[in-house]
């Protein structure tokens, strides 16, 4: 086909993304003249609304028009709109509308154009992460993501605290990009281009026993810089650290966004590490599942063990975030061989509904304590919750619900990821059923370890009297943002079917 | 003499990387750690310019690969993008410890 109608193709693909940007900067500019929070965080809810809207538009006539019809990634096009993509982009969109919900009240007037343009882009970013189908653009996506987030963690506080963590989160951000890059320009070495799909074929169809070591290297540090973002041991450092010292908007942002990004990059590329319709025992189709056993018990011990320790609520939901991230990466260490004996839940559909689930309940969670903090009295350790029920009866409910979830109470989101993850590695074929049952029975032992810190909470809020009154007046967006990720988390605990089908077409195995 | 092949620019670019990354690891200021970033960036973008010159295509005729120029340009632009966002944070952290060592911030720990 003509190139240039190749590229006008891909530009419609990344429409909404390209409405999000230009209006960011819009913003940025208009941010001088106006300084008021609701103003703009109205304006950024009506400019997700729109980019939903253009993104939802071809889908009203598909049929009739094919240049929008979902395709498959190809070897031509560096974006794609596959199901995947199309699935991550609504999450995207969601998650960045209960985003601005949630930071209603939060940001400070005269920032707060700036904040929400930041925000803009890190969801135009992870959108195209989602549709990435060149190293060059994953990479552009990836720093749309990480960028605004340093300015928006150097903006939004301005105490000791806070500057460190900008710095720390700065700088190993920036760390873990170099990793990346390195990784990829071996990918790129290895076939020639940078197109993710025809790099796969040609990764695939190089005879096992000759790919170079180089490859072994390329896979290491590729997952190296994107464990980073999803927070895998033993890259999980600075998340407790930068979610104190930042503010309760930014922590929730840096546990939900870069882990969508992440796990969809690692999809993405990492294909051509699950053996497809090739026999397993490719170099590396077996020595990645190895790779990611061992990230996996790691992350979720170290994660949960050392939330055990800890008082401070948000350092408890760092760790706990850390632990999830263990939970998630049990679905990319069973993909290969699931794919390979045709299960009935892959282990990348786990995945990515236990993403969706874990966004939920997180934010949720990220919503509630700055629901109920206000800037004299804010809500730090455990003991600041005591006996909230009887004063927010409603809101210590939600935060229940997701706290339970995230202990995997069934009729919860929680439960029913967990159950899918925890099955998948229970399913796995004879040859390596030991080692994947050994891996199901750590993570058992870390879920109910786990129980201890999130029961303790919930105690704190029902059992105990309250050692300060907590009166905050009430706010519909701040109590927006918690219904939805609450009605989120319980349709997906007791109706999860759908999503479970909507990640099964996206990811295909 | 020996020519100068692939190999030499692709331990240069490994050499790169580790020097940055010993930078990172071991330097205390704010500014040498900044530095380390650079030398890592580099170290990449060294491979992909010197994978887009030397590759050849499955006949083995020399063959010009754009994307790996094309990336290494867009990874310096990067680069300078960052080190805009790095030195305002630096910056900042100056005007509250009155010093760009990184060790002095320890507010956050536990």
């Amino acid at each position: 086909m003509n190139p240039t109608v190749e590229l006008a193709n891909v530009y419609l693909l990344a429409l909404p993304e390209i409405v999000l940007t230009l209006s960011a900067c819009l913003l940025f500019l208009a941010g001088t003249f106006r300084q008021n929070r609701h103003f703009w965080a109205m304006k950024s809810l009506g400019i997700l609304g729109a980019a939903a809207f253009i993104l939802a538009l071809p889908f009203y006539r598909q049929p009739v028009d094919p240049l929008f019809a979902l395709q498959a990634p190809n070897m031509v096009q560096p974006i794609v709109l596959d199901r995947l993509a199309l699935l991550l982009k609504i999450v995207a969109l969601i998650g960045g509308a209960v985003l601005v919900l949630f930071s209603w009240n939060e940001v400070s007037d005269d920032l707060a154009a700036e904040y929400h343009a930041c925000l803009l882009v890190i969801i135009a970013g992870v959108g195209l992460s989602a549709m990435a189908n060149d190293l060059i653009i994953l990479f552009l996506a990836l720093e749309m993501i990480s960028i605004p987030t340093y300015v928006i963690l150097y903006l939004q506080k301005t105490d000791l605290g806070a500057r460190e963590a900008a710095a720390k989160y700065f700088l190993l951000s920036v760390f873990s990009t170099g990793l990346l890059l390195f990784g990829f320009s071996y990918l790129y070495g290895l076939c020639g281009t940078t197109n993710i799909t025809a790099l796969l074929d040609g990764l695939r169809s190089t005879d096992a026993g000759r790919l170079p070591l180089i490859a072994l290297v390329a896979l290491v540090m590729v997952v190296a810089g994107l464990g980073f973002k999803i927070t895998a041991v033993p890259f999980h450092f600075y998340a407790p650290d930068v979610y104190q010292g930042t503010s309760l908007t930014s922590a929730a942002l840096l546990a939900f966004v870069p882990k969508v990004a992440g796990f969809a990059a690692l999809l993405r590329v990492l294909d051509f590490v699950w053996p497809g319709n090739r026999p397993p025992g490719v170099a590396l189709g077996t020595q990645a599942p190895i790779l990611f056993w061992i990230l996996a018990a790691m992350t979720m011990t170290v994660g949960n063990v050392l939330a055990l320790l800890q008082d401070n609520l948000k350092r408890i939901l760092a760790y706990s975030s850390v632990a999830h991230a263990g939970y998630m990466l049990i679905g990319l260490a069973t993909a290969p061989e699931l794919a390979h004996q045709a299960a009935a839940v892959g282990g990348g559909q786990a995945v990515v509904f236990y993403l969706v689930s874990y966004g939920a309940m997180t934010v949720g969670a990220f919503a509630v304590l700055a629901y109920l903090s206000t800037p004299q009295a804010p809500i730090e350790t455990v003991d600041d919750l005591a006996g909230v029920s009887r004063s927010h009866p409603a809101v210590a409910l939600m935060m229940a619900i997701f706290l339970f979830s995230l202990i995997g109470m069934p009729l919860t989101a929680g439960f029913a990821g967990k159950f899918f993850l925890f099955l998948g590695a229970l399913e796995v074929r004879p040859e390596q059923a030991v080692l994947f049952r050994c891996l199901a029975l750590i993570a058992a032992l870390n879920a109910a370890a786990g129980a201890w810190y999130y029961l303790r909470i919930i105690a704190a809020m029902y059992l105990r009297t309250p050692l300060r009154a907590i009166d905050k007046p009430a706010t519909w967006p701040g109590l927006a943002a918690i219904a939805v990720c609450a009605a989120i988390t319980v349709a997906l605990g007791v109706y999860p079917t759908p999503l479970l089908q909507a990640a099964k077409a996206a990811v295909g195995q | 003499m020996t020519p100068i092949t692939l190999n030499h620019y692709l331990a240069l670019g490994a050499v790169l990387f580790v020097c940055g990354v010993l930078c990172m690891a071991t330097k205390r200021n704010a500014i040498g750690v900044l530095m380390g970033v650079e030398l890592v960036l580099n170290g990449a973008n060294i491979n992909f310019v010197a994978f887009a010159y030397y590759l050849r295509d499955p006949q083995g005729n020399a063959v010009f690969l754009v994307e790996g120029q094309v990336f290494a340009l867009f990874v310096i632009v990067l680069a300078a993008a960052e080190a805009a966002i790095a030195l305002a944070i630096v910056l900042n952290f100056y005007n509250n410890h009155l010093t760009v060592d990184v060790d002095t911030a320890e507010e956050l720990k536990g």
